[in-house]
């Protein structure tokens, strides 16, 4: 089984109009509970390789798991929703600063 | 409503002879002709690419020589461009049967590994399957018809390069009789503010005698030239619905003599070309017969012409034909406006979080 990413920065995809699109919006939907968080514009992204990457910030997301749809906007249309990612993970980060006194 | 009314009247006239009004399921035929109901009408896509073929081995992001399918290997030609995952390629030599030489990495893709049976799309600029749609005429010597039927071409064959299409066809002669043989063509890119500008072309053969007789049957009239002339280019403009008319009077013994018209939604039919001497083939398994009506959209040319890789989408819809038609005259009408297409993008793809 492939591994979950934790706490993920970035999404990336193939968008076969970016020439003519204006920006992307991401929905993150809980995959156990179908809670929807979103749209959420994230901008054009960048280019890189061929596939555009977005960067994303997932700390004011509930714990849980999740998959992320996109769609393509472009003067005042947008696509249809993508197909879903891959799952990934919002968990607890690691405790930093321990001392022991 | 409104804009299908002309249609709908030349059903119910006493010379109606048969119709495709494209705007039925049983019509269709996707991935290049489907049904949209926004429009109302038979939708035409060209994609940049399709699937065409299948690599026959695994190639590194670094190789020169890609390993290909050995019936395919007509795909190929030099200058051939084509597409594996995300990397654009272009044929540079075909070395032997089994492989090629390409350029990696062209059109500002980037190089990368590709599994053996990746599908392989070669770019077009043609509609797939080709033609796209064929409507069933059967006509016969001594009697008249008149063609008529709306096409819609979207801005997105704006700037799109310079080509042409056959787009359309009546076909005739021909071991199935169902040959190309009379071509309502766009030339696209040769005119500014325009889509293209629309004129026809005849497969018969230039210098026919006098006497029909005496020609070998697959040749144009006196006067007339080939591959067609005397006739008009038309301009055609983009998100407007443009009417082709098309009348023959299918002489027994004799050329057959052929008028046609264009029009707009802005524009009253002008003639393309009037009484030019064509032969409907006289040989063929349906001899002396135009078989069908091809929506063909099929262009010659396979480059790469519009970098962005966007569809080209134009509308068809309403093809009817009347047979012994007392007079023309009052059929020449001008489509009515009607629902404007919505463009939207396509939706991303193979989204990775990470």
């Amino acid at each position: 089984m492939a591994d979950v990413p934790k706490n993920p920065n970035r999404v990336e995809f193939d968008s076969p109009d970016h020439a003519l699109v204006t920006g992307y919006a991401l929905t993150m939907v809980n995959i156990a509970t179908g809670e929807v968080i979103g749209p959420t514009e994230v901008g054009k992204g960048e280019l890189v390789n061929g596939k555009v990457v977005v960067v994303i910030n997932v700390q004011p997301i509930k714990f849980g798991r999740f998959h992320t749809i996109a769609v393509a906007r472009a003067e005042g249309v947008e696509s249809v929703p993508s197909a879903p990612s891959n799952e990934w993970q919002r968990a607890p980060g690691a405790p930093g600063g321990v001392t022991v006194g | 409503m409104a804009e299908h009314a002309y249609f709908e009247a030349l059903l119910t006239r006493p010379d109606f002879w048969l119709e495709r009004s494209f705007r039925e399921a049983a019509h269709m035929n996707p991935p290049g002709l489907v049904y949209d109901p926004a429009m109302d009408a038979g939708r035409v896509t060209i994609y940049a690419f399709y699937d065409s073929d299948a690599l026959d081995g695994a190639v590194d992001a670094v190789t020169t020589d890609f390993p290909i399918n050995t019936t395919n290997i007509g795909l190929y030609n030099v200058g051939r461009v084509f597409k594996v995952d995300h990397e654009i390629v272009t044929t540079v030599q075909r070395l032997n049967e089994t492989h090629i030489r390409v350029t990696r990495a062209t059109f500002g893709t980037v190089a990368e590994p590709h599994a053996a049976g990746a599908i392989v799309r070669h770019a077009t600029n043609s509609v797939k399957p080709v033609p796209v749609a064929r409507v069933r005429l059967g006509t016969e010597d001594g009697h008249t018809y008149f063609f008529t039927w709306d096409a819609y071409w979207t801005a997105s064959y704006m700037n799109a390069g310079r080509f042409n299409h056959k787009a359309f066809q009546f076909s005739s002669g021909s071991q199935d009789g169902d040959a190309i043989w009379f071509e309502p063509q766009v030339f696209y890119g040769q005119q500014p503010g325009a889509v293209g500008v629309h004129q026809y072309r005849t497969y018969n053969t230039a210098g026919g005698p006098a006497d029909w007789a005496l020609s070998d049957g697959n040749q144009v009239g006196p006067g007339t030239q080939s591959p067609l002339g005397p006739q008009t280019q038309i301009p055609i403009v983009a998100g407007k619905w443009t009417r082709f008319f098309l009348h023959i009077e299918q002489r027994q013994n004799n050329y057959d003599v052929v008028s046609a018209w264009m029009a707009d939604e802005d524009r009253n039919p002008v003639p393309v070309f009037s009484r030019l001497l064509i032969s409907v083939r006289p040989t063929g398994a349906t001899p002396n017969s135009i078989h069908s009506f091809w929506v063909e959209f099929n262009s010659s040319e396979n480059a790469l012409l519009r970098l962005d890789q966007r569809e080209l989408v134009a509308y068809v819809r309403n093809f009817v034909a009347l047979r012994d038609v007392a007079d023309v005259s009052s059929l020449l009408v001008r489509p009515a406006p009607g629902a404007v297409p919505t463009w939207r993008p396509r939706p991303p793809t193979n989204l990775r979080v990470a």
